[in-house]
């Protein structure tokens, strides 16, 4: 794929949310994600708890009582653009637009990763996950947008059916270079720019066999799945989607 | 009958309905790209579809008994996590004034207790008109009593203040020299025609574009 499809740098690249995961395989105690939380926050001032509550509920008897509780902790930076999500399994960090750059995110997430180990120390790593969520906004031609102009994922339908008014794909694979399963899904979502269309690629690739558990294997998987991830996205778009990377659609240079 | 319903405590912000979501699909996310609006709606007819509709309200209470200063920090956070689903096409500086102008709005210090939070559907209007107008030089913004975003542009003499009101609505407020006349115009329509609108008195005077 890497012939066929070099992997290119934008400009204003359409990252609408980069995700990395650490998933342990034993939890975290409630402790552990207070210390993490505390050493972390000179970089993320603000702190959200979220509780995630279960319940059981006996509609016959009218009962319910809560049967687990967790919390997960959510720190942001003061532009609520960076985010630290440490739940009792993992913790995961977020870049929502800006997205300044890979070699900015890696720097963040090694930062973050130094922060849990330092609490942690050693603990066995279940999953290694990287997701980037894409969002292509397109111009309605005529009140239409053709999504085989600008994108080589698509439902294809017979004409017979008339006009698409929305539509939502996932399709799984299996990544033997990377030992990791892919997922990619595509979905027509509202536009906040007037007079368009968005359209969501969303490329999810997560290790869960033979998990990398050394500093440098994990940073070196990641630049592999990075520069994969890329290939499958401009294998993903048409030259028509490329030229309006740079269109002057934005508010300031 | 019997069955199990996961819940999530809404207090520390609505959009955090997005994570359960996709959560399942693999990597986590804590954010929705452009789908936010119908992703929050989806879930909250999830929450309707597994039979109990008092759980709205419930979360709707604790949203409503959170003191001032959670109540800023909220209409910031949700704000500024809107104003990401634009993605790059807000740049840095842009970001950075738009986001420094909220946070001095939305200061504890700076609020009166009376006026409505900032509403967010008006905020939604406001960032649409930018890129309606595109402006090239940036508005001062403010709130108004009732939580709507004021945007204004222009000096004494001539001067626009526009209004943002949910469901991309507009008024505005312009005095303007046309033709050696001074005028004054109060006006109201949708965000996406404003250029049309305000053709008329040469907005580029204002808007520096």
């Amino acid at each position: 794929m890497s012939a066929e499809f070099p992997a290119r740098q934008y400009r204003f690249p359409p990252i609408t949310e980069a995700v990395v995961e650490f998933r342990f395989a034993s939890p975290i105690s409630r402790d552990e994600q207070d210390q993490i939380s505390s050493k972390s926050a000179k970089y993320y001032p603000n702190l959200s708890e979220i509780s995630n509550r279960h319940f059981h509920i006996e509609v016959d008897k009218g009962t319910a009582e809560v049967t687990e509780t967790t919390t997960n902790l959510r720190r942001t930076n003061a532009d609520e653009n960076e985010i630290f999500l440490i739940t009792p399994q993992s913790f995961n960090i977020s870049q929502l637009p800006l997205y300044e750059g890979w070699v900015a995110f890696r720097q963040r997430f090694q930062r973050d990763w130094e922060i849990a180990k330092s609490i942690l120390g050693y603990r066995k790593l279940e999953r290694l996950g990287i997701r980037f969520i894409n969002r292509l906004d397109f111009p309605f031609e005529d009140d239409l947008v053709h999504p085989a102009k600008y994108l080589n994922v698509y439902i294809n339908h017979p004409t017979q059916y008339g006009v698409m008014q929305s539509s939502a794909i996932q399709t799984r694979y299996f990544v033997e270079d990377l030992n990791a399963n892919m997922t990619i899904q595509s979905a027509t979502v509202e536009s906040p720019l007037p007079k368009h269309l968005g359209i969501l690629l969303d490329i999810d690739i997560g290790r869960e066999d033979d998990v990398p558990q050394k500093d440098d294997d994990i940073f070196t998987y990641f630049e592999q799945v990075r520069l994969f991830k890329n290939q499958v996205f401009e294998a993903s778009i048409t030259d028509a989607t490329r030229e309006r990377f740079s269109s002057d659609l934005r508010l300031g240079s | 009958m019997t069955f199990a319903l996961a819940v999530k405590d809404w207090s520390s912000s609505p959009l955090e309905f997005n994570a359960p979501l996709l959560s399942r699909m693999g990597v986590p996310t804590t954010h929705t790209a452009g789908a936010l609006a119908s992703i929050y709606n989806e879930n909250r007819h999830h929450v309707r579809s597994n039979g109990d509709t008092d759980q709205e309200t419930n979360v709707t209470s604790i949203f409503e008994r959170q003191s001032l200063a959670a109540k800023l920090y909220a209409a910031k956070q949700s704000a500024k996590q809107y104003a990401s689903v634009f993605g790059s096409r807000i740049s840095q500086e842009w970001r950075k004034n738009l986001f420094w102008q909220l946070d001095e709005l939305l200061s504890e210090e700076e609020w009166d207790e009376d006026n409505a939070i900032l509403d967010l559907e008006s905020w939604k209007s406001f960032l649409t008109g930018m890129f309606v107008i595109r402006p090239a030089k940036r508005p001062g913004i403010g709130i108004t009593e009732n939580g709507n975003v004021v945007a204004s542009w222009g000096n004494v003499s001539e001067h626009l203040d526009m209004e943002f009101r949910p469901g991309n609505e507009a008024r505005w407020v312009l005095s303007a020299i046309v033709d050696a006349q001074f005028e004054r115009s109060a006006e109201s329509g949708s965000v996406l025609r404003l250029l049309e609108r305000l053709a008329p008195y040469s907005p580029e005077r204002w808007f520096g574009c």
